[in-house]
């Protein structure tokens, strides 16, 4: 089961911010596109600072059931 | 005169046969040298398809046989090689069939440098020379990986390290392929799991690693099954074994070596606040620009006006009426479109309202006046009275004042 955060691509996101801060710093582009690509911007931006702010690091287990990968919780043991 | 034959006399001694003098210096050597140790050069090294070593243990003086029977050699470590100076230890036995003694060897090491050392030199020359290890091989760690498999023991120290120090960082979903990290065996585990994890697929990074040990206990990763399965692993390998200066091939192979676990976590995800750094830059790049295009677009929309008021045609700006509205519209929602969206977010600082200032006016020098129950911003001198109580708020800190004359704007003024 996948939370919806977990499915932001940050590579994608991260990204296509820089290209956006590259085009409107870059100048070509007129008033309603520069507003376009500010509301773009600013909406990745939300997103992105929005699941670093609730996600938190997932660790579970890998086993072989049948032929296939399954996960499961993991709880770290003391030797 | 006496002639006859006469038969040769009967020897002293006794005459052994073959087998039974065979089989006395059998005994004779066997029961002798049952177990000692033998240093020598191997030379006339052959390892037979059935498994069994054969070879020559020579000095300058003499040469002797010996045999390592692929029972006792499976354990050995390194390769042995003509010229190799080695110390054998084993026993003497008597090959009747042949009439050939020999060395029956169980045990054999390198002369000068430690087993293990010597596995590990000859291995990593082999690979090397293969190309396993070439730069142009590595594949780059993924910025912001989503999924990342870690090939390690369920119970050691590397996957606490690594979890407690992600806890802090840019969020993953970590998944554990649990393996055994040492002993017999723990080789085929790593490497199989590697091959598991890209036949599933799925995964942004592979941490594969274990915390620290003996030479003997990181073994493992010492090992050409492991190597090989790294190499030819198409999901970037981050490999992490021991400490600093345990340096595995493993980690030769690997796309990116980290030197712990701990460091392996923080490679393979930004600090949170480098992130936050990161997005609160291009936020701010963002908004000075829009405030740079409003403060262009309100310049050129002024001057339009002031042109068009004083009856003279501006020559660089032919935009009718209608196209001036619609200018001034557009740049109105541009204006209210970013002015809310720094509103939302930062709430109630000085910060707050510089940013809110398209114009940077608290920047260079003005201020922010506040009077009266609620504080509104005056906007109109006349709306103040002598001796009224006010809040002056710059772009840093306030003061409170008192109003000591009001002087309206006047006609013109």
């Amino acid at each position: 089961m996948k939370e919806k955060g977990t499915t932001v691509d940050w590579e994608k996101s991260v990204a296509r911010l820089e290209e956006i801060v590259r085009s409107l710093e870059g100048g070509a582009a007129g008033l309603d596109e520069s507003l376009l690509l500010f509301e773009e911007g600013t909406k990745i931006v939300r997103a992105l600072e929005k699941r670093l702010e609730e996600a938190e690091l997932r660790v579970r287990k890998l086993v072989e059931r049948e032929g296939k990968l399954e996960e499961e919780p993991f709880t770290e043991e003391k030797t | 005169m006496r002639s006859t034959i006469r038969p040769l006399p009967l020897p002293e001694e006794r005459v052994y046969t073959v087998g039974e003098i065979t089989s006395a210096v059998k005994v004779l050597i066997e029961e002798g040298y049952p177990s000692l140790w033998v240093e020598g050069e191997i030379s006339n090294f052959t390892h037979h398809s059935s498994g069994h070593m054969y070879f020559s243990l020579k000095d300058e003086k003499a040469q002797l046989r010996a045999v390592f029977f692929r029972g006792e050699n499976r354990l050995l470590r390194f390769r042995p090689e003509d010229g190799m100076k080695v110390r054998a230890h084993g026993s003497l036995t008597v090959y009747e069939k042949s009439g050939q003694y020999q060395l029956l060897v169980r045990r054999l090491t390198p002369v000068g440098v430690g087993e293990l050392e010597m596995a590990f030199r000859q291995l990593v020359e082999r690979l090397e020379k293969e190309g396993l290890f070439d730069a142009s091989r590595k594949k780059p760690l993924p910025r912001f990986p989503r999924r990342v498999a870690v090939v390690t023991s369920p119970t050691g120290a590397a996957i606490h390290d690594i979890v407690r120090v992600l806890g802090g960082r840019f969020p993953v979903e970590l998944l554990l392929y649990p393996v055994r990290v040492q002993g017999e065996g723990a080789a085929e585990e790593i490497a199989a799991a590697i091959d598991r994890l890209n036949g599933a697929g799925g995964f942004d990074l592979l941490l594969v690693g274990r915390g620290g040990g003996s030479l003997e206990d990181l073994w493992a990763f010492n090992e050409e099954i492991v190597a090989r399965a790294i190499a030819r692993s198409r999901i970037p390998v981050l490999s992490a074994v021991g400490h600093e200066i345990d340096v595995t091939i493993a980690d030769l192979a690997a796309d990116v070596r980290a030197a712990t676990p701990s460091s392996a976590a923080e490679m393979l995800a930004p600090a949170r606040g480098e992130i936050e750094e990161l997005l609160c830059t291009r936020r701010e790049r963002l908004a000075a620009r829009m405030r740079d295009l409003l403060r262009f677009w309100k310049e050129r929309v002024r001057r339009f006006r002031e042109s068009r008021s004083l009856g003279r045609p501006e020559s660089l700006v032919r935009e009718s009426a209608q196209r001036l509205d619609d200018l001034s519209r557009r740049m109105e929602r541009a204006e209210s479109v970013f002015l809310a969206s720094l509103r939302e977010r930062l709430a109630g600082s000085a910060a707050t309202l510089r940013a809110l200032d398209p114009h940077g006016v608290l920047d260079r020098g003005y201020c922010i006046c506040r009077a009266g129950e609620g504080g509104r911003a005056v906007t109109d001198a006349a709306a103040l009275a002598a001796g009224e109580l006010l809040e002056i708020r710059f772009r840093r800190g306030r003061a409170e004042a008192r109003t000591e004359k009001v002087i309206p704007e006047a006609e013109g003024g």
